[in-house]
């Protein structure tokens, strides 16, 4: 599985996301990193 | 399949708390997906298992389908949920959903009665089947 690139910064994904037409998924975690 | 259909982002309790607050999180793991005008359309809390996790993402993209009022298109993407994840906790409102998307797609009531009766034969124990029921008649 191709790893993802996830980003930090929810308005740079907004931006990127009214860009490219797709949907953004925000993914909030506590695990261990 | 997040990378080609999403705009992912990860926020980390520690590091961004904000975010956090910013989006009304209460709890982990949670999942957020935005439409591409960064409107909430679906949200996932707690743990799934791949199978369900991955059926929630797909529908999650079919809502956000839905909720722009891509009937045709929201449609198609619930029957996939169904089809790739039959088993999922999910299928059996993704199917509800197909209905109703294919009849506001046609103002068509026909695809809600026969979506009653998927629904009745594949799901009985559903809480959507319940929902379905007034349509089977």
């Amino acid at each position: 599985m191709p790893a993802i690139d996830w980003l930090k910064n929810a308005d740079e994904a907004l931006r990127r996301a009214k860009g490219e037409r797709k949907p953004i998924l925000l993914d909030f975690s506590a695990a261990p990193t | 399949m997040i990378q080609e259909h999403f705009v992912p982002v990860k926020f980390h309790i520690k590091e961004q708390k904000a975010m956090f607050d910013r989006f009304g999180v209460l709890w982990t793991p949670t999942q957020i997906i935005l439409d591409a005008d960064g409107a909430e359309r679906h949200r996932i809390e707690g743990f799934l298992p791949a199978d369900d996790f991955l059926a929630q993402l797909e529908f999650g993209l079919a809502r956000a389908a839905f909720e722009n009022q891509r009937y045709n298109e929201a449609g198609s993407l619930f029957r996939e949920v169904v089809e790739h994840h039959p088993d999922a906790g999910v299928a059996p409102e993704a199917r509800y959903w197909s209905g109703v998307s294919a009849y506001k797609a046609s103002n068509d009531a026909a695809p809600l009665k026969e979506t009653a009766q998927d629904l009745s034969r594949r799901y009985p124990e559903s809480e959507w089947t319940k929902r379905a029921s007034v349509w089977a008649a």
